[in-house]
């Protein structure tokens, strides 16, 4: 099995009540065995609404994945019936997201919300799963883990609930684990240790993570393989190596340079100009147009193609699409 | 606790205005109570029985003493102790409430989570329409169109009066159709409120089944405010009750109240309000217990030390 | 922030678009555009009730009574041959006017105390919220009747008691309003020109709280009519022959085996003009909320 998740021309869409806005548009990526993808891009570019979309966990009414396929070991998951997807929720794939205050239920117990999994997956009876809590939460890492799982989760700080949110996606141990920004809202010394406790489990267990994120600080420390989105659409793909050195895309390009040396949230756009484009009123021709400074006149009318510049390396972009490139 | 002790100066503020109820009255109150007709003696007698002369710090404080000793004083309609009333009375009153607060809790919880669950569907439409009826409606007039309708028409159910079970259903539902309509509406907003939360997600994404994730994940969060509303909700019962007692007979202490005012017998109005005052303090004091079982987020000092 | 606030000029400004997007985003709310309606109708009623029945809504013909309803007598006849319909209109005066003064009533009081007690905290705000828990102990229309067993029937003193009833639901609200609007830099800033506290309040408080105020009026004048309805029923609220609504329904249900249109009419009415000011209610509630605003 060469692939253990591959993601097709996947289509979400989000209706309202005089628009659509194509939240996710035309995504494909792959992800191997064991191997660590970051997803890239600003706030509002679709890479959360991807990962819900794998997990087929989006709401209609407003959202409807709309075409696509998404292959999770050679099954297409859009195609399986809500019973067949339940079970591959929470136990062959797992999900943490990005408000550890608001992704655990307040008023239930930790190793209530940590056991739930476990027996809905593996049958196993409540003190079983009780226990099977603790040493989870002693696995991510938490100290008196025998109190801790009769905690509220109000109880916990911050890095304490990650960690628990993480013992919770781990609990069935999953072949896929899709954090969806599991540090951004942490204190930076936690965020190191939740991505260090991560990388360790992901070797432990061996399962592959799709690592959604806005920050390519931590791409460059987690990842192996990078899809960058804009706009609903993948803009660049690569290996982290290959992606840090030699970035292609005019708006990949402009994330990298713009990554500050010293860890600070504030401005990190500020050195790509314009904003992202209101979903709405996309522009037409290649989305990135109004804010690129290579733009051409094609790339007000079309939207490019992908590319394969090298192998493993694609990039939708007319700078590198042959022919086009080289009349330049 | 702290709460306990928060509601004692509440009660004594209670018992101060009900107090100065008689007191309030504008004009000569000894003659008010005792009616336009009466002779200079039997308002002279009143006056002595009310106490009327001497310093309210005074009258408060006997009044205050009796009330402790169980002695809210006598008609001065039946000449019966106001107690003896009021304990033949109060149990009526809430059966009445207790029964309309469940019809209210059933209809409108069921009807709250179907129409948070199934948004946009006719269900979600038609019980929603119903909702801001049930809201709008008289209570009084809800009680006199289901006694026409199923007393009158149907003849199935007694149009008044108390006795068997029967007798309970019109009362109880007229009564608990308003507070129906409000807890579908809070518990309809509280859901969907709720089923947007992320840790529903986290949920979902466990691969839990829809059931338990509406029923266990978000039911329980959902009803933290329906409880506050339901709380509160028991004294615009309690208020109601005293109109629906009306419509239909119902030997309860709203239709003693009404009675003792029209017929000027203060005493037993007197007792009446306190009793309902102090009941829906109580209810309170129990919606806050409730509350803190529910959230644990909140604590009222008790489970601190763990 | 602080700077352009102290211009004066910024706000008006703010203002007035922000109650075109309400007005906007109240026209496109079909329910609170129903409801307005609803209640222009009934104040069209109340106002032209002499024009629209050639009947005195007091005036009885025994030789006629309990006659259902009719081409001649659209609602039918009550037990004194008084015309139904008629008695509709002019009671549509009663209610709405005890509706208007005792939120009035409630709000004149209410308000001013509430805000005194947010803006200046201390003992005086202890002294309040302990009065105000202590009036609230009385359910729901209770206070009402309390007050109607003191001052007697009638349907100034409905006013009196229906608007005294109200005073701690204003209290609560603005004080609350206060609280939250007392930190904010603008509030801040006038306090630091020296402005008097009065005028701090009136005029850069008060307009921030108006919203809430707004809301819960509409739906106390709900409230209010429900309660005065209620009144009448019991006999303790406006007295015969007044044409009130509620005390038409309490004679009427004597009735209801031969000339249930006594009943069923005037709680219709009731039913209505409620329904028109809670759906006036949840309408402005939206449009006034932000945070609502979107999400529909």
């Amino acid at each position: 099995m060469e692939y253990l998740l591959q993601v097709r021309d996947l289509k979400t869409n989000f209706y309202t009540d005089s628009a659509v806005v194509h939240a996710v548009d035309g995504v494909s990526f792959d992800v191997r065995p064991g191997e660590v993808v970051g997803l890239v891009g600003e706030s509002g570019c679709g890479k959360s609404v991807v990962s819900l979309s794998i997990m087929r966990l989006i709401q209609y009414p407003p959202g409807k994945i709309e075409g696509g396929n998404v292959l999770f070991k050679g099954r297409d998951l859009l195609k399986l019936s809500e019973g067949e997807m339940r079970r591959i929720r929470g136990n062959e794939i797992a999900m943490i997201f990005q408000e550890p205050m608001t992704s655990l239920n307040p008023v239930y117990r930790i190793g209530d919300q940590i056991g739930e999994a476990i027996r809905l997956h593996q049958g196993v009876d409540g003190p079983a799963s009780w226990k099977k809590a603790v040493e989870m939460l002693k696995l991510v890492g938490i100290p008196r883990s025998e109190e801790v799982v009769r905690d509220y989760p109000h109880q916990l700080s911050g890095g304490m609930r990650q960690r628990a949110m993480i013992a919770m996606a781990l609990s069935c141990y999953p072949s896929l684990l899709i954090a969806d920004e599991p540090t951004t809202a942490l204190d930076v010394t936690i965020q190191a240790q939740i991505l260090e406790l991560m990388r360790d489990l992901r070797q432990k267990i061996n399962m592959a993570i799709i690592f959604i994120t806005h920050d390519l600080g931590v791409i460059a420390e987690m990842a192996d393989h990078v899809v960058v989105m804009y706009a609903g659409k993948v803009v660049e793909d690569a290996g982290v190596g290959v992606l840090f050195t030699e970035p292609l895309h005019p708006y990949t390009v402009g994330l990298i340079k713009s990554k500050p040396k010293v860890e600070d949230e504030k401005g990190v756009l500020d050195f790509i100009p314009g904003v992202v484009p209101n979903p709405l009123e996309m522009p037409a021709g290649c989305y990135f147009n109004p804010r690129c400074a290579h733009a051409m006149d094609i790339c007000l009318q079309e939207m490019p193609p992908v590319v394969e510049v090298k192998p493993g390396h694609r990039v939708r972009c007319r700078l590198f699409n042959k022919d086009k490139g080289e009349a330049r | 606790m702290k709460r306990l002790l928060l509601s004692i100066p509440v009660l004594i503020g209670v018992s101060i205005l009900v107090f100065s109820i008689v007191r309030f009255i504008p004009g000569d109150p000894a003659r008010a109570i005792a009616g336009v007709h009466a002779s200079p003696q039997h308002i002279e007698q009143v006056r002595r029985e009310l106490l009327l002369d001497e310093g309210l710090h005074v009258q408060y404080y006997v009044y205050m003493s009796n009330l402790f000793q169980g002695d809210l004083g006598q008609s001065t309609f039946s000449r019966r102790p106001v107690a003896t009333e009021l304990r033949e009375r109060f149990p009526n009153t809430v059966r009445l409430s207790v029964a309309a607060m469940v019809v209210a809790t059933a209809v409108g919880m069921t009807a709250g989570i179907i129409s948070a669950t199934r948004r946009y569907s006719i269900f979600d439409y038609s019980s929603m329409v119903g909702a801001l009826i049930g809201v709008a409606a008289p209570v009084f007039w809800l009680g006199v169109m289901f006694q026409l309708l199923f007393a009158v028409q149907l003849g199935w159910l007694p149009s008044g009066g108390m006795g068997t079970f029967r007798h309970l259903i019109l009362p109880a539902l007229t009564l608990g159709l308003a507070t129906a309509a409000l807890i579908a509406r809070i518990t309809r907003s509280s859901m969907l409120d709720v089923l947007r939360q992320d840790y529903i997600t986290t949920a979902r994404s466990k691969g839990l089944i829809e059931r338990v994730v509406t029923y266990k994940h978000a039911l329980k969060n959902a009803l933290i405010p329906v409880v506050t509303v339901m709380g509160l909700q028991f004294g615009t019962l309690l208020g109601g009750a005293v109109l629906v007692e009306t419509v239909f007979s119902w030997p309860g202490i709203g239709r003693l109240m009404v009675d003792s005012i029209l017929a000027r017998d203060y005493p037993v109005v007197q007792g009446a309000v306190l009793l309902l005052a102090v009941t829906f303090v109580l209810i309170n004091l129990l919606v806050d217990v409730i509350y803190a079982f529910l959230d644990p987020r909140i604590s009222y000092g008790t489970r601190e030390v763990e | 922030m602080r700077d352009l606030e102290l211009t004066g000029k910024t706000e008006p400004l703010r203002r007035e678009t922000e109650l075109r997007q309400v007005m906007v985003h109240l026209r496109r709310n079909r329910a609170a555009m129903a409801g307005l309606v609803v209640l222009a109708i009934f104040l069209f009623c109340a106002v032209f009730a002499p024009l629209l029945t050639p009947y005195d809504p007091t005036g009885t013909d025994l030789s006629r009574a309990l006659e259902k309803p009719s081409g001649e007598h659209l609602l039918g006849t009550d037990e004194l041959g008084r015309d139904v319909f008629a008695r509709i209109l002019y009671g549509s005066r009663i209610s709405l006017a005890i509706g208007l003064i005792s939120v009035a009533i409630g709000m004149l009081i209410g308000v001013p105390l509430g805000a005194i007690s947010g803006y200046y905290g201390g003992k005086f705000d202890l002294f309040m919220q302990r009065i105000i828990d202590i009036l609230i102990a009385f359910p729901g229309i209770l206070l009402a009747i309390v007050i109607v067993a003191i001052l007697g029937t009638g349907v100034g003193n409905v006013m009196i008691a229906v608007g005294i009833a109200s005073i701690p639901i204003y209290t609560r609200l603005v004080r609350g309003s206060v609280l939250s609007v007392k930190e904010e830099g603008y509030v801040a800033a006038a306090k630091a020109l020296g402005l008097g506290d009065l005028r701090i309040i009136v005029r850069h408080i008060m307009p921030n709280c108006m919203g809430p105020i707004i809301v819960q009026s509409t739906f106390q004048i709900a409230t209010a009519i429900l309660w005065a309805a209620g009144l009448g029923f019991l006999g303790l609220g406006a007295q015969p022959p007044d044409p009130e609504w509620g005390a038409m329904l309490s004679k009427g249900r004597h009735y209801i085996r031969v000339a249930h249109h006594l009943t069923t009419y005037p709680g219709l009415a009731i039913l209505l003009l409620v329904l028109g000011f809670n759906l006036l209610g949840d309408g402005l509630r939206d449009a006034l909320d932000p945070k609502s605003r979107n999400s529909r």
